[in-house]
C-alpha cells in the first residue's frame, strides 16, 4: 500500500522487480571441508612462474603461514577474478588485494617498493604480453586449456589491454609504449635495489617482508623465464654487477621454497 | 642553446610554465643546473619520435623526450645535479623519484580531473582556454579520460569514499538495504541532483599522506633533499608539489593537507619556486599547427598496427628472410603455372604455316556466301 509520505516510491517498488530473484533454493550439496587454507595459483614446473601468484606465495612462507598449494588456470574462479586467490576453511576467498590484511609483516620501505611496483613489475608484464617473443613463448601457459582460436582471440585482448594499462601507467601523458623504455626503467630500479641491498640478506633487513617478496617474484620471473629479454641478460652475464641479486633469488629459493640453488648459471656474454 | 617542447601552462599567473608535472620538473632541473634553455609551449607531442613530452632539442634534432632520458642527457652534457651523490644516495633519489612519479602523482590526478567540482569549475576551463578552440572541445575530456584510466587500473575509483563510508557503518545497514531497493530516477527526483560530491576521504588521500609523510622526513629540516644543493629528486618534487599547492581549486584537499601538516614541503616548494626565473620563450605553435599535429598524431594511431606506439626506426633483423621467403614463394608459383602452361609469356611469334597457306577472306566473299546461303 502506498505511503503519504512516498506514494511513488510503492508503486515503483512494485514495477522494478526488487525482490529479484523471485526465489531463492539453498544448495543440494554443500562444498568439502578443507582442513587448511588453500592457495590457488597458476600451474607451472617447480616454483610458479606468475609474478603475482609468486610473490603472494612467498609472502605466506616469510610469515610462516600454513597453507596448501593447489594449481588452477582458471581466474574466473577468484573474487576478483585474478589469480592468486587464497581459500579459507570457513569457505571464504580472498583476493589477492586483501591477502596481506590476514598476515603479520613488518613496514617496507614505501620509496624502494614504490620502485619495484612502478620499474620491475611494468617490464615482467610487457615481456609476457606485449613483446611479441614472450607473448608466443607465454601464450600456451595462460591460455593453454583454450583452443588455437580462442588462444589466439584472447591473446589479442589481453595483450591490448596490458599494453594500455603500461601506456598509461608511464609519467608522461601520451606517450608510446615503447619496450626499450621499459626496460631501462627495470635496470634502473635493479641497480638502486642493487645498492639498497648491499651486504645484507633480504631488502627488509633481517627478515623478508612485502618488499623481498615483491622483488624477489620480479627477478625470478626474468631468471626462469624462457625467452632472452635484455634484463635476463644483464642478470645473467659472467662477472655481472647484479651477480647479489641473482644470489639473493637463489638464497630466497633455497631457504623457503626448498629447491636446489643451481638454476641459474652465469652466461658467457 | 637547448630548446625544450613541453605542455604549455594555464598557471601562468601563479608563476608555473607547464600543467604537466615531468615538464615542470625539467624545467626546474635546467634552471637549477644553470644550463642555457629556451621554452616552447606546444599542444601536440607530435614532433618528438615516440609521443612524449617534454623533449630536448639541440638545434634541429630532437635530442632526447622523457624525464629520465632528458636527465641522463643532461648528466652527460655536465650538466649533473646528482653529481656530488654517493652510490647510496643515487639509490635513495632513484627510489623517491618514482615514488613521487608513479604514486603521489595519483592524488594529483583524482584531485584534478575526478574531483567534478574542480575539474568542472577549475580546471577544464583553464586547459580550454589555453588549447583554444578547437581543440579546447576534445583535449581535456582526453586529459579526463587517460586519468580516470591510469587511477582505475590501480584500483582507485571516485565513488570509492561513498561506497566505503556507508558500507563500513552498521547503523545504516539497514537503510542502506532498503535504499538500494529504490529506483535511481526515483531518489533523482525526491533528492535532487547532486552538483559536486565532497571527495575529501577518498582512500587516494590517506595513500598520498603516507608519500608525503616519507618525503617530509626524508627532508626533515635540510634546505634541500640531501643537503644544501639541489638534485634531481628536488626538482621531481618540486615539479608535483607546486601543481599541487599553487593552483587555486573549490576542493583543494592536498594543498590544506601540506600546508597544514608537512609545512617543511611547503617551505621546499615556495624555496624552489623562487628561484625559478621566468624562461626565454621561443616561438609558440599556432593553433593551426596544434589542431594538424594532432591530426596527425590521430591518423597516426590509428594506422600504425599497434595503436599505443609510433613506427620506431630499428631494423628488423629477420626482414631479410622474409623477403626471401615471400619472393621465393612467388617465383615458385609463377614459375608452376608457366611450366604448366596456365600462363604464358606474351612474345613476338612466327605465324606457322598453316597460317600462312589460309586465303585471306574479303567482305565481298563473305556477302556472296550470306546471300548465297540465305537464298
Amino acid at each position: 500500500m502506498a505511503t503519504p509520505e512516498a506514494p511513488l516510491r510503492e508503486i515503483l517498488k512494485s514495477l522494478s522487480f526488487t525482490q529479484f530473484p523471485l526465489c531463492h533454493i539453498d544448495p543440494f550439496y554443500t562444498p568439502a571441508v578443507i582442513p587448511r587454507p588453500q592457495l590457488f595459483v597458476y600451474p607451472s614446473p617447480g616454483i610458479t612462474s606468475d609474478v603475482e601468484c609468486l610473490r603472494i606465495l612467498a609472502l605466506l612462507k616469510f610469515a610462516n603461514y600454513e597453507f596448501d598449494l593447489r594449481y588452477t588456470n582458471e581466474p574466473n574462479s577468484s573474487p576478483n577474478a585474478q589469480l592468486p586467490y587464497l581459500l579459507l576453511p570457513d569457505g571464504t576467498a580472498i583476493d589477492n588485494q586483501h591477502i596481506e590484511d590476514h598476515l603479520s609483516l613488518g613496514e617496507s620501505s614505501m620509496a624502494y617498493y614504490s620502485l619495484a611496483k612502478h620499474g620491475l613489475v611494468p617490464a615482467t608484464e610487457y615481456l609476457v604480453w606485449v613483446d611479441p617473443v614472450g607473448v608466443s613463448a607465454f601464450g600456451d601457459k595462460y591460455l593453454g586449456g583454450y583452443s588455437v582460436v580462442v588462444r589466439w582471440a584472447l591473446g589479442w585482448v589481453v595483450s591490448e589491454r596490458v599494453a594500455k594499462k603500461l601506456q598509461t601507467g608511464m609519467p608522461e601523458y601520451g606517450a608510446a609504449l615503447d619496450g626499450d623504455v621499459v626496460y631501462e626503467n627495470a635496470v634502473r630500479a635493479m641497480d638502486s635495489l642493487l645498492v639498497f641491498l648491499g651486504d645484507r640478506m633480504f631488502l627488509d633487513g633481517e627478515a623478508p617482508g612485502r618488499l623481498d617478496a615483491l622483488v624477489f617474484a620480479c627477478l625470478n620471473a626474468f631468471l626462469e623465464a624462457p625467452v632472452k629479454s635484455p634484463v635476463r641478460t644483464l642478470l645473467t652475464l659472467k662477472d655481472s654487477k647484479y651477480r647479489p641479486l641473482v644470489d639473493y633469488v637463489l638464497r630466497i629459493i633455497s631457504s623457503y621454497f626448498g629447491e636446489k640453488a643451481d638454476s641459474v648459471e652465469p652466461r658467457v656474454a | 642553446m637547448y630548446s625544450l617542447y613541453s605542455w604549455g601552462s594555464p598557471f601562468t599567473a601563479e608563476g608555473l610554465h607547464s600543467f604537466d608535472p615531468s615538464c615542470l620538473s625539467i624545467q626546474a632541473y635546467l634552471q637549477l643546473s644553470q644550463a642555457e634553455w629556451q621554452l616552447h609551449n606546444v599542444s601536440s607531442a607530435s614532433l618528438s619520435p615516440n609521443n612524449c613530452l617534454p623533449a630536448l632539442t639541440c638545434g634541429q634534432a630532437v635530442v632526447e623526450s622523457g624525464f629520465w632520458r632528458i636527465v641522463e642527457f643532461l648528466k652527460s652534457e655536465g650538466y649533473d645535479l646528482n653529481a656530488e651523490l654517493d652510490e647510496e644516495q643515487q639509490s635513495q633519489s632513484t627510489a623517491y623519484v618514482s615514488m613521487v612519479q608513479d604514486s603521489l602523482v595519483d592524488a594529483l590526478l583524482f584531485s584534478w580531473y575526478l574531483v567534478s567540482e574542480n575539474f568542472a569549475e577549475a580546471i577544464r576551463p583553464r586547459l580550454a582556454k589555453l588549447f583554444g578552440f578547437p581543440l579546447s572541445l576534445f583535449i581535456p575530456t582526453q586529459l579526463k579520460d587517460h586519468a580516470e584510466s591510469r587511477l582505475e587500473s590501480r584500483g582507485i575509483h571516485s565513488a570509492a569514499a561513498a561506497e566505503t563510508k556507508t558500507a563500513s557503518d552498521p547503523s545504516n545497514t539497514s537503510a542502506n538495504s532498503l535504499r538500494s531497493k529504490i529506483p535511481r530516477i526515483y531518489l533523482l527526483a525526491k533528492e535532487g541532483f547532486k552538483s559536486h560530491e565532497d571527495k575529501s576521504t577518498n582512500p587516494v588521500y590517506a595513500q598520498a599522506k603516507k608519500c608525503l609523510d616519507t618525503l617530509s622526513k626524508k627532508l626533515d629540516k635540510k634546505e634541500y633533499f640531501f643537503g644544501s644543493k639541489p638534485t634531481a629528486l628536488d626538482t621531481v618534487v618540486y615539479g608535483y608539489l607546486s601543481l599541487m599547492l599553487y593552483p587555486d581549486l573549490p576542493q583543494s584537499t592536498l594543498k590544506s593537507m601540506i600546508i597544514e601538516e608537512f609545512p617543511n614541503l611547503s617551505e621546499f616548494c615556495d624555496r624552489i619556486h623562487a628561484q625559478m626565473e621566468p624562461p626565454s620563450m621561443g616561438p609558440e605553435q599556432n593553433w593551426a599547427a596544434g589542431v594538424g599535429s594532432m591530426v596527425k598524431q590521430s591518423v597516426l594511431q590509428f594506422a600504425s598496427l599497434r595503436s599505443y606506439s609510433l613506427p620506431t626506426t630499428q631494423d628488423d633483423p629477420e626482414l631479410a628472410s622474409k623477403i626471401v621467403s615471400v619472393a621465393g614463394a612467388l617465383g615458385i608459383f609463377f614459375g608452376y603455372t608457366i611450366y604448366k602452361g596456365i600462363l604464358s609469356i606474351p612474345g613476338t611469334r612466327s605465324l606457322t604455316p598453316a597460317a600462312q597457306t589460309l586465303p585471306a577472306f574479303s567482305s565481298s566473299d563473305i556477302l556472296s556466301v550470306v546471300k548465297g546461303g540465305s537464298s
